[in-house]
C-alpha cells in the first residue's frame, strides 16, 4: 500500500504541470548548452569565467531536465539539488553582475536575473521547487 | 527574388504562424483542454513552412550566400526544425490543458528562435 501510494506520488511529477516544466527546463538545457559549447569552443579567452559560467548552467538545466523525468526519491533528491542551484546560480550571478558588471559581461543566461531570457531563469526555479515540493515522495511528509 | 527575400517573406510568415499556434493552444488550455484540430492544423503547415525554410537556407548557403556565422545559423535551425515536434510528443502524452501549456511554451520559444534566425543569418548591409 505505501508502495502503491509512493508510485502514485512519484508518477505524478511528470505529468500535468510537470510535464510543461519539463518542456521549459529541456528548452533551457538546450539553449544553454548549446550556447555555452559555441562560445567555449570559438572565444573561450575572451570571457572564462562567464563561458564557463554558462556551461555550468547548460549542464544544471540538463541535470535537472533528467531528474524531472526519471522517477523514485533519489531522482527526487538529485532535482531538489539541481533546481536550488539554478536558484542560487540565479540570485548570485544576478546580483553581482549589478554590483561589478566589468567581472560578469552580459554572456550567461542567468546575467542580470535572466534579462536576456525574460526572466524566465528567474521565474523557473521557483515554479519547479514549488512542483517538486508539492510532488514530495510521501515517505518524505512532516520532516 | 533571391534566397533573402525568400527567407525574409518566409520568416515573417512563421514567426505569425507560431505565435497563432501559441494564441490557440491557449485558448484551448484556458477551457481545461487538450490542443484543439484549429491548432494542430496551424502547427503542422507552420512545420512545413520551417522545413522549407531550412532546404531554402540550406540550398543558399551552397550557392554563394553562406550565412554569415554558420556555426550559429546551422544549430539554430536545427532547433527551429525540431521544436514543434518535441511539442506535439509532449502535448500526446498529455491529453488535457497542460498539452495545450506545451504547445503554447513552444509557439513562444519558436517565435524567438525564428527572430534570432533571421539577425543570424545576417543584418542586411548598409
Amino acid at each position: 500500500m505505501v508502495e502503491a501510494e509512493h508510485a502514485g506520488a512519484d508518477d505524478l511529477r511528470r505529468h500535468g504541470p510537470g510535464r510543461v516544466l519539463i518542456a521549459v527546463y529541456a528548452t533551457f538545457a538546450v539553449a544553454a548548452s548549446a550556447r555555452a559549447s559555441y562560445q567555449l569552443a570559438t572565444r573561450f579567452s575572451d570571457a572564462p569565467l562567464a563561458y564557463l559560467l554558462s556551461g555550468f548552467a547548460g549542464l544544471v538545466y540538463l541535470l535537472a531536465t533528467v531528474a524531472m523525468i526519471r522517477t523514485g526519491t533519489r531522482w527526487w533528491r538529485v532535482a531538489v539539488v539541481a533546481v536550488s542551484v539554478e536558484l542560487l546560480g540565479v540570485l548570485v550571478v544576478g546580483t553581482l553582475g549589478i554590483l561589478d558588471r566589468a567581472d560578469f559581461p552580459d554572456e550567461t543566461v542567468w546575467s542580470v536575473f535572466g534579462r536576456g531570457y525574460g526572466f524566465v531563469p528567474l521565474v523557473l526555479p521557483v515554479l519547479g521547487l514549488a512542483w517538486l515540493r508539492a510532488t514530495r515522495p510521501r515517505h518524505l511528509d512532516g520532516s | 527574388m533571391g534566397a533573402d527575400e525568400v527567407i525574409g517573406w518566409l520568416a515573417t510568415t512563421l514567426i505569425a504562424g507560431s505565435l497563432a499556434i501559441a494564441a490557440l493552444a491557449g485558448i484551448s488550455a484556458a477551457r481545461d483542454r487538450a490542443p484543439s484540430l484549429l491548432a494542430i492544423g496551424v502547427l503542422l503547415v507552420t512545420e512545413v513552412l520551417l522545413l522549407v525554410q531550412a532546404l531554402v537556407a540550406v540550398a543558399a548557403s551552397f550557392n554563394g550566400q553562406p550565412a554569415d556565422q554558420p556555426g550559429l545559423f546551422f544549430p539554430y535551425l536545427v532547433a527551429v526544425v525540431a521544436i514543434l515536434p518535441a511539442g506535439l510528443l509532449l502535448a500526446r502524452a498529455e491529453r488535457n490543458k497542460f498539452g495545450s501549456l506545451v504547445i503554447v511554451v513552444g509557439g513562444l520559444v519558436l517565435a524567438v528562435l525564428v527572430v534570432r534566425l533571421q539577425q543570424i543569418w545576417g543584418t542586411p548591409v548598409g
